[in-house]
């Protein structure tokens, strides 16, 4: 059966340009993945690696064509002289004391939303469910200048009025402006966290609660005790989010802070006219200084991200933001 | 018996609606409250005193000021606009490739998507603008010097451009693409997260069954992957119009901040306002083109 014979030989033979084909497209892709991925990380790095090399350049060499990130003299003065101007301690105990309580205030009050909107039936559930969208779409710059003045002249929501001689309170430049909203789960995107913890409940098996129902354990006890140890990736994802977000927030942060010390965010937004009044203007345009004040304000989510990163990568992969 | 099965039926909505009351109070008192209070803005004259505030109502005076009177704002606005119209596919687009290359498994994959994952840590363009005149700055000095001057890589384009006969405004709308790049790549961080958990939501099976069918890699991303993140590229396409228009490099939020600032709230008022319905229409449009799709498709996810 010499025909069979031959038509083997050939479907080898075709196999074999296959499986060549198969590699060398395999090669080929390969290769143009790591070109993106080379190309797209130098556009990551590269600026972050440039603004640090500039800040810790001395002057000198920083107009010098033959410096090319490595600095031939080093100094940390430009650093220790916009740790000075922009105050940087103090601002940045601010920053990070409202980026944590926040953060705190948000994780308790959008996990428990979320489980609520995940888990329950309940009367206009739908129609909740669509204002929490709505408070994701309507920009907060809508409605700053009114939630500015209701903390400047801030009433308890008018249980202050009932109170007979009462003056309200003013809670600008505390960081009660953005722990009180976010304990309400409307704070700085408090819609995106609810998102995220009601999909991430959403993907639970519901036999664990049913479980513990049936033993009699109440529903917070439930909650407390059976979910959020489950919910661990969309906890660590959230508080990522939100410290990241509250750090970099600009606008309520320039409008609720007035004082001497303001939050890094509006501190940086003044970084031009600081420079030029206190250090003149051929500091002005000094780029040490305008490397070193935002590498300073990116350190702590930086540092905050390295630590947290292994975690990070991995509870997105396992919280299925999106279900 | 049919008893306690009611009473646990409400039970267990009363226990849901306790669990989302703290969002009904803060909606109530973050955001209707001040979401009415600035609409009751555009129409009056805002007054802060020591004691409190007070309106003086003057009509439609905000509005035309805002839009007839004020010269920059009506500018500032078409172009953020077209900015938004374009600089979104992209960013999307952006995204959904970078989130593609990383959730492929191959050899230094954690390193990478370390890195990938920076903008999300940097996420705000006030520090970006810093970069990217420092970095710009930067470039020039490392050994692109010419005689007299420094050239940037879209005035090379643009001559280029220029000479090969193209019409002065397509060239404008490349150069900007190009110039902007860089930003918008930037821009990505959250959305590829999002991408990413899409991916990797979707079964491998599928992938495999149309392996097995012959498929090949481009036809199962056409096939399997664009259909399966419909509902996340919904979701991706809304986070990236609301993150642009609220963007602190966005010039009509500039405008807003800097009258903010000035305590000139009936103007702020009308100035968001005026804006957000404007996105609110964008928004609107883009929920329809994917109601669109959603039905071709067959499928009702969201």
């Amino acid at each position: 059966m010499p025909s069979i014979f031959n038509s083997e030989t050939k479907r080898r033979s075709l196999r074999n340009k296959k499986v060549i084909r198969d590699r060398a497209i395999g090669a080929v892709i390969w290769v143009l993945r790591w070109v993106f991925i080379l190309a797209l990380s130098y556009l990551f790095v590269y600026p972050l690696l440039f603004m640090l090399s500039t800040s810790i350049m001395d002057p000198s060499s920083v107009n010098d064509p033959s410096v090319i990130l490595i600095p031939k003299k080093f100094s940390l003065q430009s650093i220790s002289e916009m740790v000075e101007l922009l105050k940087y301690w103090d601002s940045a105990l601010l920053t990070l004391s409202i980026a944590v309580s926040s953060t705190l205030a948000a994780l308790v009050s959008c996990s428990m939303v979320g489980y609520g909107f995940s888990r329950f039936d309940f009367k206009g559930k739908n129609l909740l469910f669509i204002l929490v969208v709505l408070t994701i779409i309507v920009p907060p710059q809508t409605i700053l200048p009114s939630m500015t003045l209701n903390f400047q002249f801030f009433d308890f929501g008018g249980i202050l009025s009932l109170v007979p001689g009462a003056q309200p309170v003013n809670l600008l430049n505390t960081v009660w402006t953005f722990v009180l909203p976010s304990l309400f789960a409307t704070g700085l995107r408090s819609g995106v966290f609810i998102f995220i913890f009601r999909q991430f409940f959403l993907g639970l098996p519901k036999d664990l609660e049913e479980a513990a129902r049936i033993d009699g354990c109440g529903a917070i006890r439930t909650y407390v005790q059976i979910i959020i140890p489950l919910a661990v990736p969309a906890f660590i994802t959230v508080t990522l989010f939100s410290f990241i977000w509250h750090w970099n927030d600009l606008y309520s942060s320039t409008m609720y802070f007035t004082g001497d010390v303001r939050p890094m965010m509006p501190t940086l937004n003044d970084l031009d006219a600081l420079l030029q009044r206190n250090m003149g203007t051929s500091a002005y345009a000094a780029r040490t200084y305008k490397a070193a004040a935002p590498l300073l304000t990116i350190i702590p989510p930086l540092v905050l991200y390295i630590f947290t990163q292994k975690y990070f990568t991995e509870s997105i992969e396992r919280s299925g933001i999106v279900g | 018996m049919k008893h306690r099965r009611m009473s646990l039926t409400t039970r267990l909505s009363w226990t849901g609606f306790g669990f989302v009351t703290p969002f009904v109070i803060g909606f109530l008192f973050f955001f209707l409250k001040p979401l009415w209070q600035s609409i009751t803005f555009i129409f009056n004259k805002v007054d802060v005193t020591l004691e409190g505030y007070q309106l003086t109502f003057t009509g439609w005076e905000n509005l035309e000021y805002v839009l007839r009177k004020d010269a920059t704002f009506s500018t500032n606005l078409i172009e953020s606009v077209t900015n938004l119209l374009w600089q979104v596919p992209v960013i999307v687009v952006f995204a959904l490739f970078f989130a593609i290359i990383i959730n492929q498994k191959f050899r230094g994959r954690v390193v990478v998507r370390a890195v990938f994952f920076l903008p999300v840590i940097i996420a705000s363009s006030l520090v970006m603008d810093i970069i990217r005149s420092d970095a710009a700055a930067g470039s020039a000095l490392a050994g692109e010097v010419v005689a007299g001057g420094t050239v940037s890589q879209s005035d090379a384009l643009q001559d280029l451009l220029t000479n090969s006969g193209l019409s002065s405004d397509f060239i404008k709308a490349i150069t900007t693409v190009t110039d902007s790049l860089f930003d918008l790549t930037w821009r990505t961080g959250v959305q590829m997260i999002i991408f990413l958990a899409g991916l990797q939501s979707i079964p491998t099976t599928l992938y495999e069954a149309s392996a097995i069918e012959g498929a090949t890699a481009w036809e199962s991303f056409w096939k399997i992957t664009l259909p399966m993140l419909t509902p996340i590229m919904l979701l991706n396409l809304v986070y990236t119009i609301v993150d642009n228009f609220t963007d602190t490099g966005n010039k009509v939020m500039v405008q807003v901040m800097d009258n903010n600032r000035l305590v000139r709230y009936g103007w702020t008022a009308a100035m968001s306002w005026i804006y957000f319905l404007i996105i609110a229409v964008v928004l609107m449009v883009v929920f329809f083109i994917f109601r669109m799709i959603e039905r071709n498709n067959g499928r009702s996810k969201y």
